[in-house]
């Protein structure tokens, strides 16, 4: 006990074949982080720094991994000029030091590591921490929080499911291996053809997968997802009811009779709506129905995610924390409060004096009056992208991106962990190692009680 | 450079060498006991302490997904009680579910210097140990969920026990665990099967040709043929439920005569009929633990107030749902096990609550051999670790004990012989075994842990006596050192340390790979090579 492995296991080395010194090498089972599929199957082909093939991925994937930089670009900035990561580092603890109420944003692309750094920054600045992806997924997450949820992981949807409803959902577009890697896969209770249901705005395109599609106005989302809960519970619907659903109460009816016919059903929908669609009504009824359908055969209510490891974001933030994003430690310690301290509030109301942004585009989350407050505050990156942001703020440091050139820890869109290697050699540091370096920067310019 | 450290002049509580509160110079270098020191070695006054080697908590649940799914999904559990950051120490927010650096701060707060977590699934070992390497202070390790693991039950089908063990070592040394643990064996496959339950030890598993006796009786064997340090950990069939003291004693006779651990007992100690009323049958079942030394058990005690139920005993989640109306989180965990998450308050106005408390102590109070019974509340299930103290008093202390008696609804009294009293005390020596010396030995830690004899790691807490308040002797030591490191000082947390990871490393036969690998490649979703944890996922760099 309590040593080393005696027998133990082969510690996983990456299978890193050589195709002769410094040319051409193979990286087999490397980890996708593009979206929350996660997959860990891929094969890369590395020639002279730089991913020439990648096999097994989407065309989602296969960007993400050719798309890599060269890693021997610049390593920081300080006020826009070339610096080494010390020097940049340093500027941003000062800068972060300085504020009276900084603010943490980002880390959806960032290691789980790193992630775990963030948060002990935040915490001796007294800082708020947000994660990018909470104004996608307050909505849901606040829904779970409220009741909880009947879910299950992607493996059981692979070895389970003989039915699965796509909920506004394409899988195929925003999660291209969803199909091929868990409902086309034969699994270990199911190997004959599965169904699949589309349930999906009238006026768009449905999943291509689908075997049936049933339109719905999107508008009469929520009271669908309603009386099709209430049909499972067994009630009557009258014509009142087919109204205000703008469907035919029989066509409910006998989807809620294939539903509870089934053998192991799943419930895919889209956790990170467009903002048009952030009803938190939408996502608890997704959860309430997923539950009912549980007192009458295994159902599960599958949340799409999306790109990058805001999954481990939440998770890492919780762990440390007890809450998932919108974290102030102002107090001292923790407190939660979606839309009080998420980001585009916490900017908006002017009170963010610094930011430190960790593994995002603001541009890609932020609504348009939280960003054109964020151009004005003095503001830190770290990230592995180069950006205009990375360009004009007081400090920049690139890292080496995470699970490509720096080994990390990433979170599946079903809360598993995964250990995704370096397949790239880098200079750059790594997200973790960037972050623990200013952490420690920051505790030497606000000892012991974190007030300058 | 070296670091020493005499502890003069404390009454020792140390049972796993037979000190029963003599008073003793306790000798320290580099972190571990030792026999003598130089005399001009720096000197900590304990005189009129109490001396007793570090809590260890055998069974516990603090990392991996379910508990931060706990955590995620109560906000409010949190909210009131938050944890400041102060000095070195991170901040973070308590509840039944702690964060990461307020479990270990608070472990330590008590005294507690190793904590087992008791349900690990292998493909959450990852998380799990990314957890543990934030939660400071105590040294620690779990426990991996193999008891509905659809390899493992195929092999025990196919009548393949040595194939179930050298699975069972891979599954070991892949998830960097410490133990085989066993949830509701059968059981929870049924529920993923087809929201079912098994029932009796000899009840098919749906489709595999294989019963929960075969699962119990196969992993009780590997664990010894594995050499492992801790017996097969088994959370019996039919938790809850009425009638459930027939299950446990059925599955304490199918393992044969083998070592074997059964948690948290009270929960499994219930006569009545299924879906009846239940009643105390901890008579029965401490008779047979009693006079079997080759079962060991820890309590579950449940205390007065909130709870959270988190389980991979997916059904249970259901039922507590059903019957309490409360947020409930299920999730079905591919090929390995389930996962139920229901927050619970226990209320001294409700007979059958009154009734788990009454059973619990009654468990603790009739036990004969007190190194095969361990105080636990199956944190948080049955109630929060910070309870231990309250609990320790409950046992030491007669006089508050009956007085706690009248303070509960009667009624869940009835049948149990709390009711006509149980006039025992625990001892401080007593309280050492159950808390320390016991659990220790039962991990097969006792060369370093459980005790403070040379070569002990010097984790220890150091109490004011207080016959007339026990919990608040127990509440608040004096001082803590982890492997001899001052890290509560006058009662205050003052610094941090980390500990690090306990973990088995059986040898088995590296065939099974290949047969496994190919498992995963049909019907997993994680790389084969991706799925065991590397070195450097563990512990602190």
């Amino acid at each position: 006990m309590g040593g080393g492995d005696r027998a133990g296991t082969r510690e996983p080395q990456g299978l890193v074949r050589a195709a002769g010194p410094g040319v051409a090498r193979t990286v087999e089972n490397a980890v996708c982080t593009f979206c929350g599929c996660t997959c860990d199957d891929i094969a890369l082909r590395v020639e002279g720094g730089r991913i020439v093939e990648a096999r097994r991925t989407c065309a989602l994937g296969d960007d993400w991994f050719r798309g890599q930089p060269a890693t021997d670009g610049l390593a920081a900035r300080v006020e826009g000029r070339p610096a080494t990561a010390e020097e940049a580092i340093d500027a941003a603890a000062r800068m972060l030091a300085a504020a009276r109420s900084p603010l943490i944003y980002g880390l959806v692309d960032a290691s789980g590591e790193g992630q775990a750094a963030a948060v002990a920054v935040a915490d001796l600045l007294g800082a708020t921490l947000d994660t990018a992806s909470s104004a996608a997924h307050e909505a849901s997450m606040c829904a779970f929080q409220h009741r909880g949820k009947t879910s299950a992981t992607l493996g059981e949807i692979k070895n389970r499911a003989d039915c699965v409803v796509l909920w506004g959902v394409a899988p195929e577009s925003s999660h291209p291996r969803f199909f091929e890697r868990f409902v086309r896969a034969a699994g270990l209770y199911v190997s004959g053809p599965r169904t699949v249901i589309a349930v999906a705005d009238a006026g768009a395109a449905a999943s291509r997968e689908a075997d049936r599609t049933i339109p719905i106005p999107v508008e009469r989302e929520f009271e669908t997802l309603w009386a099709l809960r209430a049909i499972v519970r067994g009630r009557r619907l009258g014509p009142e009811a087919e109204a205000a659903i703008g469907l035919p109460v029989a066509e409910l009816e006998e989807l809620a009779a294939q539903l509870k016919r089934c053998r192991y059903g799943v419930w895919v929908y889209d956790a990170e709506p467009p903002a048009e669609r952030r009803d938190p009504g939408r996502a608890h009824a997704i959860l309430a129905l997923a539950e009912a359908l549980n007192e009458h055969v295994p159902f599960a209510a599958l949340g799409l995610r999306g790109r990058g490891n805001r999954v481990g974001a939440e998770s890492v933030v919780a762990s440390n924390t007890g809450y998932p994003f919108a974290v102030n430690f102002g107090r001292g310690y923790p407190r939660f409060g979606p839309g009080e301290f998420t980001a585009p509030e916490v900017l908006t109301r002017g009170e963010a004096d610094a930011a430190l942004i960790v593994g995002c585009d603001p541009t890609e989350h932020l609504p348009e009056p939280a960003l054109h407050v964020l151009a004005r505050v003095p503001t830190a990156v770290v990230d592995f992208r180069d950006s205009p942001l990375a360009r004009r703020a007081r400090a920049a440091i690139l890292t080496a991106t995470y699970g490509v050139a720096a080994p990390a820890t990433v979170y599946r869109m079903d809360e598993m962990a995964l250990r995704a290697r370096a397949a790239l050699e880098s200079q750059l540091p790594s997200d973790a190692d960037v972050l623990g370096r200013l952490a420690d920067r920051v505790r030497a310019l606000r000892p012991a009680d974190g007030r300058p | 450079m070296t670091v020493r450290l005499r502890i003069a002049g404390a009454r020792m509580y140390d049972p796993l060498r037979g000190v029963d509160g003599d008073v003793r110079d306790l000798c320290i270098e580099d972190g571990r006991i030792v026999e003598r020191l130089p005399g001009d070695a720096p000197t900590l006054d304990a005189r009129g302490l109490v001396a007793m080697p570090g809590g260890v908590d055998m069974h516990s649940h603090i990392a991996g997904p379910k508990v931060n799914l706990a955590r995620k999904l109560q906000p409010e559990d949190h909210r009131d009680d938050p944890q400041p950051r102060t000095g070195a120490l991170r901040s973070g927010t308590g509840g039944t579910v702690p964060s990461t650096w307020t479990t270990g701060y608070r472990y330590a707060g008590l005294g507690y210097t190793t904590v087992m977590e008791a349900a690990v699934p292998p493909s959450g070992a990852r998380s799990a140990h990314a957890e543990l390497r934030e939660t400071p202070i105590v040294d620690k390790g779990f426990y991996v969920l193999m008891g509905n693991n659809e390899y493992l039950m195929r092999a025990i089908a196919r009548g393949e026990a040595g194939s179930a063990r050298d699975f069972a070592g891979w599954l070991i040394c892949a998830a960097k665990a410490y133990a085989i643990k066993i949830v509701n064996p059968g059981g929870v496959a049924a529920w993923k099967s087809r929201r079912a339950d098994v029932r009796g030890l000899d009840d098919p598993v749906d489709g595999l040709g294989v019963t929960p006796r075969q699962i119990v009786r196969t992993l009780a064997a590997a664990a010894e043929e594995l050499a492992l340090p801790h017996p097969v950990h088994i959370h019996c069939n039919n938790l809850g439920i009425a009638g459930n003291a027939a299950t446990t004693l059925e599955t304490m006779r199918a393992v044969e005569g083998r070592r074997a651990h059964f948690t948290h007992l009270q929960f499994h100690s219930y006569g009545g009929e299924p879906g009846g009323r239940p009643s105390s049958k901890a008579a029965e079942v401490m008779e047979y633990v009693n006079s079997h030394p080759n079962i060991s058990v820890d309590v579950g005690q449940v205390m007065f107030g909130p709870a959270t139920a988190m389980t991979a005993d997916g059904p249970v989640g259901h039922l507590l749902h059903q019957l309490t109306g409360r947020k409930w989180v299920n999730v079905d965990v591919e090929l390995e096990t389930g996962c139920g998450i229901v927050p619970y308050e226990y209320k001294d106005r409700r007979t059958i609550h009154v009734l788990q408390w009454a059973i619990g102590l009654e468990i603790f109070l009739t036990a004969r051999d007190l190194w095969r019974v361990v105080l636990s509340t199956d944190h948080p299930n049955g109630g929060s670790f910070l309870s231990y103290p309250r609990l320790m008093r409950l046992l030491m202390d007669r006089a508050f004990r009956d007085e706690e008696i009248k303070k509960v609804k009667a009624n869940g009294l009835e049948g149990t012989s709390l009711k006509d009293g149980l006039d025992r005390e625990y001892s401080l020596y007593e309280i050492a075994i159950i808390t320390r010396a016991a659990p220790a030995r039962l991990l097969g830690l006792q060369a370093r842990k459980g005790h403070l004899g040379p070569g002990a790691d010097a984790d220890v807490a150091l109490y004011e006596d207080n016959p007339a308040d026990r919990e608040a002797m127990f509440r608040a030591p004096r001082y803590v050192l982890k492997g001899g490191r001052l890290v509560v000082e006058e009662g205050q947390l003052r610094s941090q340390v980390f500990g690090r990871t306990l973990r088995a490393a059986p040898s088995y036969d590296r065939a099974i790979e290949h047969d496994v690998r190919a498992f995963f490649d049909r019907y997993g979703t994680i790389q084969f090579d991706n799925f065991a944890i590397a070195d450097d996922e563990v512990d602190r760099p």
